[in-house]
């Protein structure tokens, strides 16, 4: 891949995605985009890259941002969060609060959301009523993927275990389908966490008690994740929690939080927002 | 320094179970093998201080679950070792059969080291990176 090629394409992704890759990343590129080389039956990077040139709202535009952005993703992700959720977390919420509502602000291909609504239908037996889900994230496919909630054999065994299986799922000829209930407690829509009105479309689900926005932040420069966390904050109550990656550290923002520890994790307490 | 754990890998597929033993002896394990149901029982009683089994599931002679309700039918190994099936049969009923007669974990084949320590986590044993 020329110079010239990788600088236009870290230039494309953060316009369009916020993410930010380092000259240390190209390895990184060369690898994900070789599907749409293959997809497109074109010669190699540099002709994906013309093609962008073109045209930055074509399909092989979204395709590109989507391939940059799907990050691998796996049930009960580090747990300690979701120990630190029904443990401490929504038992003192809902002490507050009629309706829990829950943002998992980078979902992928849904695991994060169905593994809170997993945690919360444990707690209580009118989960399906308290608890309000939403599961957003940038790549259109990977929705679908979840809305679908049809999950592949090797997609279980990964950090789920065999008695959620059993409660959670059926069985789909070789896969394996999430119940409608859990189904019904989480919805998935389209979000792009760098876009002031995309962010602000899930106004219509309410403030949020807790958001999970975790191993999304470290993509972005830091400037761009302080906009990021001052989107989120807008979106949730004052007194909500919002889960980060472990090294994911909240900087110079407008709005205001206190670092917390519940349980295992670490997190972050709304204070103001922005 | 950690203590060294023990393992039974029960699989009459020679190539299953050195993979088994590979991923465990990374992990710190001690790892013992049996070809089917009937050699898992004489390695139970030479080494009956394992902490897990990972127990496939059809097997000549003695199968996997047979032996697993064998197994749990001694009053010593009512609760351990841990047993995780590691099998083909991916069926919920089969699930909920071994599960009944007192299988801890699950994993269908195929499966990879990553899988196995998930699966150990589940049952509570703490995986330590080799």
């Amino acid at each position: 891949m020329q110079q010239s090629t990788y600088d236009f394409l870290r230039d494309f992704l953060v316009r369009h995605s916020g993410l930010a890759l380092s000259e240390q990343k190209r390895y990184l590129v060369e690898t994900r985009l070789v599907k749409i080389v293959r997809d497109y039956e074109l010669a190699d990077i540099n002709a994906v890259v013309a093609e962008l040139r073109k045209n930055e709202k074509s399909k092989l535009a979204q395709d590109v941002i989507e391939s940059m952005t799907t990050n691998e993703t796996m049930f009960y992700r580090d747990k300690h969060p979701f120990e630190s959720l029904a443990e401490h977390i929504a038992p003192e919420m809902l002490e507050r609060h009629r309706q829990l509502r829950v943002w998992s602000a980078a979902c992928s291909r849904g695991q994060e959301p169905y593994t809170i609504a997993m945690v919360l239908d444990k707690l209580m037996p009118d989960s399906l009523r308290r608890c309000r889900i939403v599961g957003t994230d940038l790549d259109e496919v990977a929705l679908r993927y979840a809305d679908a909630g049809v999950y592949t054999q090797m997609e279980v065994q990964r950090g789920l275990g065999v008695r959620d299986l059993v409660q959670y799922f059926e069985q789909d000829n070789v896969n394996w389908k999430v119940h409608n209930k859990l189904r019904g407690m989480v919805k998935f829509q389209k979000l792009n966490l760098i876009d002031d009105a995309s962010v602000a479309s899930i106004r219509g689900e309410g403030e949020f008690h807790v958001v999970f926005c975790r191993n999304v932040l470290i993509y972005f420069s830091p400037e761009e994740r302080c906009r990021v966390i001052d989107r989120i904050s807008k979106r949730m109550v004052v007194g909500g929690y919002l889960f980060t990656g472990a090294t994911e550290v909240i900087g110079q923002t407008k709005s205001e939080w206190a670092p917390v520890k519940k349980g295992q994790s670490r997190l972050w307490q709304l204070l103001k927002s922005a | 320094m950690s203590i060294v754990r023990k393992v039974m890998v029960v699989d009459d597929a020679r190539v299953v179970r050195m993979a088994l033993r590979g991923i465990m002896k990374k992990m710190g394990w001690e790892v013992v093998e049996a070809a089917d149901g009937r050699e898992a029982v004489s390695q139970l009683e030479k080494n009956p201080d394992l902490s897990l089994i990972l127990l496939d599931w059809h097997m000549p002679e003695m199968n996997g679950y047979d032996f697993l309700v064998y197994l749990r039918s001694k009053p010593e190994f009512s609760e351990n070792p841990k047993v995780v099936m590691v099998t083909t049969e991916a069926s919920m009923p089969s699930m909920l059969q071994a599960l009944a007669a007192g299988a801890d974990e699950y994993i269908m084949k195929p499966f990879d080291a990553d899988m196995i320590a998930s699966k150990l986590e589940q049952v509570g044993i703490v995986v330590e990176a080799s």
